[in-house]
This record gives C-alpha cells, structure tokens and sequence, in this order.
C-alpha cells in the first residue's frame, strides 16, 4: 500500500469499527443477560436516524436538539419491546427461540412502518453544502467523522466503567453470568433486564444517528449494521466490551482492507468467511472463556 | 327433477355462450382490437395508470377522427401486476383469446422478456414503451421497443470519454444486471490503443460507505471515473469523492436525472456528465408534442411524464402501422409496416427501428451546473 493511503484506510477502517463497536455493545448487553437474538436491536439503530431526521427535517428543531429528543424515545422504545413482548413471553417460558422470531418480526413490522411514514428512499439529515474534509497526516476526514470516532471511544469506555463499577452494572454482570444465583442474592432480573435493553438500545440510537449524518439513511439501514454487530459479538466473545471492540475493529479492518486488495463487492462475503472461521476453530472468540455448559 | 333443471340451466347457458361469441363474431370486422398489457396493480401499478391514461386518450383522439380504414379502434387492457407470472397468462390470454395483432406493452423490462416467446411464436407484434433491458434487442423478430436499451448509453458515454481524450478509465458499477451490463459495454468500447480500463470495482445497493474504493481509485491515477449506478449510489459516491478531496471528472448514468439526486450529492454533483437520449421533453415546441401536452392537461387536469408519453406513442405508432396496411391486419403486416417505415414522428420526438427492433435515438449530453441539470457545452 503506499504511504499516502495508509493514513487514509486507517482511518476509514477507524470509524467503521466505532459504527459497529456500538451496535455490537448495546446487541452484547442485551444479549448477555436474556441468551437470545435481539433482531429488533436493528431497527432501533434505524429509529434513532429517522426519529433525528423526523425531529429536524419535519418539526424543524435544530440539531442538537433532535439528538437530545431522539435517544430517549430510543431507550423508552427498547424498554416497550421488552415490557410489552418479550416478558410476557419469558414468563409464558417461551424458549430463546420463540422470542428470536418475536424479535424478528417486531423488526419487519416496524421497518415497513417506517417505510410507510417516511418512504423507501434516502433521506439526509445534514445540510449546507458538501464541504472538502480536513487535512490529518495526508487523510481526508470530515468533522462529522471525527465526531463519530470520539463519541463510539467515548461510550466504549463509559460503558466499561458503568459495568465495572456501579451497583446496576454489576447487577447486569451478575445475572449475565448466573441468572438463577442473582436471583438468590436478591436481584430483581427482570427489572435488570429492562435496565439492559434501555442501556442497549440507547448505544443503538446513538449509532443510527451517527450513521446517518454521515451517511444518510434508508430504512433497511438497520439489518446491515446489526449482522456486523452480531458478528463482532461472536468473534469478539460474548461478555466482554474490550473483546466486542475487538471484534468490531477486525470486522472493520477485513472490510476496508478487503476493498482495498481484493475488490469492493466481496466486501461483505469476506466478513462472513471470518465469522465461519471463528465459529469452527474458535468459538469463544478472542476474549472469551470456554464454558462446558451450553448457554443458548 | 334435479338433472331436468341441470339440463335447462346448461342448455340456456351454452345458448348465451354461443350467442355472445356469434354476436362478437359478426361485430369482429368492424373493430381492430390492440392489446395492451400494463401493470394496472401491484407494484409498479402507478406506471401502468399513467399509461393507460394516455392510451385512453390516444384510442378516443383516432376513433373521432373516424378509426382506421372506417373501423373503430379497441383496446383490450391486461394487468400484468409487473409479475413475469401474470404477465405471461395476460400475454397468452390477449394472443389465443383476443386474437390480437400486437400488443402494447410491457412498462417493465421483467414481463416484456418473458412474455416475448409468446408473442413471437404467435407471430404478434409486442412493443414495448419503455422497457430497457439489454436483453430485449434479441428476444424475437416481433418484438420492438421505442426505449433505448441500456446498452446504447455505456456505448455512447464510452464513445464521448475517447472523443474527449481520456484515456484511464475507473468504472465504479452497481452490481447487479443494470450495472454490470453497461460497465461491461463501456470497458469493451472504451478500451483501444492507449485507452485502457484501470481499476473496475462492483458496489451492492445497500452499500453505503465507499470511502475505501474512493482511494482505491484515486490511488490508480485514472483521467475519468465512470459510474454506473441509480441517482442514489452515484449521488453519495460523488459526496463522498468531494470529502475525500478526489478532483477527477466523473461520467454517470441517464438515472441520475431526477431531482432527488441533485439534493442527496448536493454542491458535490456539479460537473458531472451523463448521457441523455432524446426523449419526451415537456418544453418541447414541436407542434405534435404541445398538442398532446395540452390535450393531456386539459383532459387528466396534470403534466404528463415519460411514461405517458411513451406509451402514447407506442398505441399510436401500432395505429399508424394499421393504417398502413390493408386487409386484415396481422402481426406480419405490422412488422413489415415497422421495418420499412423510416421515421416516425412522434411526441417523443423521432422514432425509428434497427434491425432488432431497437429503437434509435440521437444522444445528447448533460451535466449539472449550479445545481440545475444542463445541456453540456463542449
């Protein structure tokens, strides 16, 4: 590769991996808690870009403003999937299963409901003219870019700590590992769970509202970013946020790298050929511990 | 009692069967039935409206002028719902029922190709309005269209890069039949001599970050980039090659002209240039074109689009070729009508076939210039 490049693919590999390190998180919570696929964690990524664009684009709000409106609504919209589908379910004990399909099909609806409301095409939320990005080291980054990086590191990080160190997070950490046990020591999973899905969900909105200023936005944005998501998780090891960063950064690296030497079509296919490999000679991932009892 | 009744009710009914079909038969001489098979629903059902609209309109403007040859002129509508599935069983329905002499239709390359076998083997003309499908150009001696194929603009934007003096050509291309079609026809026109395809890259259509195969392409140094895409892809691949700093001219697509393109790419589609071939143009002061646009106008209360205008067009070059013939009208009587008639004039401008029933359009350029899509100024 020649110098000039370098810098650029870099950076480029920098703020895709940030993209799904946060889809890949909220979907990690999420999924550690409840042991099942959260397909709807796609469309609240999608929600949180059409719910900015709704705020400024049709009620006028400035930016900001939109932000600050959108990842509440986020939170409370994951909080209404798990109150309204997905614990009824659980306490019916419909297995990981059921509640996949449940998941799959609270996606499909509420896509085409915003196909519905906002249309099949591509919607921007960004405005003023199409500016040259800022000289750094020989690459081209944008302002929106940079942006994208500081706040996925940003949330990488706050995430970690809340985790580690406060009384919910090590709540969520406890019936992660041993439900049945927390349940003994006296937490209330349910309650953690929900706390979890706000906590997820919230990482999402944040990742579909980046994703839109950058990228602008469609409403089937979301399964895209939710298979790289579930892909980091795998290969990144379900349990720990520097291993789900991990993941998310060697999924980015494949993918711009891919483009860079072999050609810009075989793009996905490549991520998915990592995924098999993962899944047949290490299916604990980077991070993550083998466990003997089967945890799905 | 019971098989007395079932006798009396089956007798009436292949009574009225027979007398419907005596009764259509004696009336058959009087009218020429065109078929026309539209998707009326489903998907690209708006399509099929606005062409149907304009058909209606066409059928009443012949039959007050007297229909042709003193018959009356008839169309027989099928709903094709844009599905190959449908649109075969509309097709055969208008070929053994109808027994019609050529069809107008279909809106989508998808139903044209498959009902083409059907057309061709019944020796009944199909023309299509609008379909652009590379494929089509060889589906049958009966099967025309007025839309050029796909095919003819990589072939005209490849001709334009070499008369302008490029030679390294990047084609960026949508990966799907569209895309791939008129990548390949560009390369294959393109390359000669010192003219050479550098760097050919594929994107999918869910795509939407191609920062990497931004610098891919700058890295390889080409004089022109080619992309061939829809207004969405192509819009943000040109904002992105802004962000990015890449000052290279680039060449698109005839989809590009819509306006949601000019709002998606912003500042950053100027410059550009695509192909156009001349078409329906609603400013056009051609005494035939302004007619049909004001008699539209007045009668649907609305400006017609591409769509009514082809398929106007369409319905009244199959009139024009009836009228040319005599005796019963047939699909061979038609296509020979096609096939030596020259140029027709018609509101999208001049129509004229090639040897495949393709029809052949003079193209113009275009770019975008502040914001507005303009002719190209050499």
């Amino acid at each position: 590769m020649d110098k000039p490049y370098i810098m650029q693919v870099v950076i480029n590999i920098l703020i895709t991996s940030g993209i799904i390190a946060l889809v890949a998180l909220g979907f990690a919570i999420i999924y550690q808690t409840t042991r099942f696929f959260h397909f709807a964690h796609g469309i609240v990524f999608t929600s949180g870009a059409y719910l900015a664009f709704f705020f400024k684009s049709w009620l006028g709000l400035p930016l900001f403003l939109s932000i600050l409106f959108t990842i509440p609504l986020c939170i409370i919209l994951g909080c209404l999937m798990e109150t309204s589908v997905y614990l009824p379910l659980r306490n019916r004990g419909a297995s990981p299963l059921i509640l996949l399909l449940a998941s799959l099909g609270i996606y499909i609806v509420l896509q085409n409901v915003i196909s519905m409301i906002f249309g099949d095409d591509t919607k921007i939320i960004r405005s003023g003219p199409v500016r040259e990005g800022l000289n750094m080291l020989g690459a081209r980054v944008t302002p929106t870019q940079i942006i994208i990086l500081g706040v996925s590191v940003a949330l990488i990080i706050i995430v970690t700590i809340f985790l580690q160190k406060t009384k919910n997070g090590r709540a969520m950490r406890a019936v992660a590992n041993d439900p049945l046990l927390a349940c003994v020591s006296g937490i209330d999973s349910d309650r953690v769970i929900l706390w979890t899905f706000g906590l997820g969900s919230a990482l999402a909105g944040v990742a579909g509202i980046l994703v839109s200023l950058d990228l602008d936005m469609t409403p089937t944005m979301g399964m895209n970013a939710l298979m790289m998501g579930v892909v980091a998780v795998i290969i990144g090891g379900v349990g720990s946020v520097a291993g789900v960063a991990l993941g998310a950064l060697l999924i980015g690296t494949v993918q711009n790298l891919g483009v860079w030497y072999i050609n810009s079509k075989w793009q996905d296919a490549i991520v998915f050929v990592i995924l098999l490999a993962f899944l047949l000679f290490r299916p604990e991932g980077f991070l993550g511990k083998k466990v003997s009892k089967t945890a799905v | 009692m019971k098989s007395k009744w079932a006798w009396t009710v089956s007798i009436l009914i292949v009574a009225v069967v027979i007398g419907v079909w005596l009764f259509q038969n004696g009336k058959k001489p009087q009218e020429i039935k065109i078929g026309v098979l539209f998707p009326l629903t489903g998907n690209a059902a708006s399509y099929g409206e606005k062409g149907k609209k304009a058909i209606d309109m066409a059928l009443d403007e012949i039959n007050e002028s007297g229909g042709v040859h003193g018959r009356k002129i008839v169309a027989i509508y099928e709903d094709s719902r844009a599905e190959p599935k449908t649109g075969v069983a509309a097709m055969r329905k208008l070929v053994n029922v109808d027994r019609v002499p050529a069809v107008v239709g279909d809106i989508v390359s998808a139903v044209t190709l498959p009902a083409a076998p059907i057309a061709e083997s019944n020796k009944v003309v199909l023309l299509s309005p609008t379909s652009s499908a590379p494929a089509i150009t060889n589906a049958g001696e009966f099967i025309y269209r007025i839309w050029p194929s796909d095919l003819a603009e990589g072939k005209a934007v490849a001709e334009f890069a070499r008369k302008h003096g490029y030679v390294r050509a990047a084609i960026l291309h949508l990966n799907n039949d569209y895309g791939l079609a008129i990548a390949k026809i560009f390369k294959e026109k393109f390359e000669n001599g010192d003219a050479k395809v550098v760097l050919m890259e594929g994107y999918s259509k869910d795509d939407t970050d191609y920062r990497s195969v931004l610098s891919k392409v700058e890295r390889v140094k080409p004089d022109v980039v080619y992309v061939a895409g829809y207004y969405a892809d192509t819009a943000k691949i040109l904002r992105q090659a802004h962000e990015l700093g890449i000052n290279i001219q680039f060449l698109g697509t005839t989809a590009i002209e819509d306006d949601k393109f000019l709002e998606l790419a912003g500042n950053a589609a100027e410059g550009i240039i695509y192909p156009l071939a001349t078409g329906f143009d609603p400013t056009s002061t051609a005494p035939k074109t302004k007619k049909f646009i004001d008699a539209f106008q007045k009668r649907y209360n609305y400006q017609p689009g591409w769509v009514e205008a082809q398929s106007y067009d369409a319905f009244m070059l199959i009139c024009a070729a009836a009228k040319g013939s005599s005796g019963t009208i047939d699909g061979p009587k038609i296509k020979a009508f096609f096939d030596s008639m020259g140029e027709y004039d018609g509101v999208t401008g001049k129509i004229k076939f090639d040897k495949n029933g393709d029809v052949v359009k003079p193209v113009i350029f275009k770019t975008v210039r502040n914001g507005k899509f303009e002719p190209l100024i050499d």
